[in-house]
């Protein structure tokens, strides 16, 4: 094999590493689950984010900040929520229980291309 | 020439393959689950469009793989979220099931620049009303599959109208129920009136 075309796999293969829509379509960017209680809030780190999930079995906050501060996203729901912002923006997503119990929670944040 | 495109296709072929197992065991992937995609040959369906400060609000709703009825609103340019309910658990708390939300636009935290209340009501509410600080009760038209919404507009929400209570009634008038659709936090803008 010629060094030329050993040159030409090596480049494909960067090539290909280098764009991960190609072979998947999200990115987890962050996550985390446990027990929240009495009107707390739980929050994920700030990241590129077009997704976000949360699981939690009462009525809570969804929420997604900018790194201002500001509120991108506040719904008050129960169970299970999905958001879709359709591109990647620079988001933490987070809830606050409106409960004085305890219950269980999962959040996840995906991003289309890189965290 | 053509050995080495092929040469080329079989390397970024081989690389990508690879890249998306190790994405996959490395739990950074798959994509999340599907569960909240249409059912094979569903059409999402368009409820309550409405156009409030220059963008279109709307809530889609369709049927998922598991049967579930899913529930998505949002507007043009803000993202929309949603969920799949079990049917026989739409109305398990009450004739309504009401979402109230929120948000503010980039380097504003201290008002509200859009808040909505949307969801789905029981056949026998005849009557829905959105009751604002300001004490006016906004009539909610729900459609023919029980699906409502409404947006309160910018300029509202800066002079401190907020939403308060979502009532429904039957068509004798009677109260099927009242909830809460307080918007949290409370920011530091002095709401107007006090209807709560």
């Amino acid at each position: 094999m010629t060094r030329w075309r050993l040159a030409v796999i090596v480049g494909a293969a960067f090539v290909a590493v280098s764009l991960p829509s190609a072979a998947v379509a999200d990115t987890l960017c962050a996550s985390g689950s446990g027990t929240v209680c009495c009107h707390n809030s739980k929050f994920l780190r700030f990241t590129n984010t077009y997704k976000s999930t949360w699981v939690v079995t009462t009525a809570y906050w969804a929420r997604r900040y900018r790194i201002d501060g500001s509120m991108a996203y506040n719904l008050h729901v129960t169970g299970n929520w999905a958001f879709d912002n359709s591109i990647d923006a620079y988001r933490e997503t987070a809830l606050a229980l409106d409960s004085s119990g305890s219950f269980p929670w999962d959040m996840k944040q995906y991003a289309l291309g890189s965290c | 020439m053509k050995r080495n495109l092929l040469i080329v296709l079989v390397a970024g072929g081989l690389a990508a393959a690879a890249f998306g197992v190790t994405r996959a065991l490395s739990g950074t992937g798959p994509a999340p689950p599907a569960a909240m995609q249409p059912a094979p040959g569903t059409a999402p369906t368009l409820h309550a469009r409405t156009v409030v400060d220059g963008k279109e609000w709307r809530i889609k709703t369709y049927e998922n793989a598991a049967g579930q009825l899913c529930l998505f609103q949002g507007a043009s340019g803000e993202g929309e979220g949603g969920t799949c309910l079990d049917r026989s658990s739409i109305f398990s708390a009450g004739p309504v099931r009401a979402y109230y939300g929120s948000s503010q636009n980039p380097g504003n935290t201290t008002t509200w620049d859009r808040a909505w209340v949307f969801g789905l009501a029981y056949p026998r509410v005849a009557k829905l009303e959105l009751v604002l600080t300001n004490c006016v009760a906004v009539p909610l038209q729900a459609d023919a599959a029980g699906v409502f919404q409404h947006v309160l507009p910018a300029a509202l929400l800066h002079a401190g109208v907020l939403p308060v209570t979502l009532v429904a009634r039957d068509a004798t008038g009677a109260i099927l129920s009242s909830q809460s659709v307080k918007l949290d936090p409370v920011l530091p803008t002095t709401q107007a009136g006090n209807c709560s």
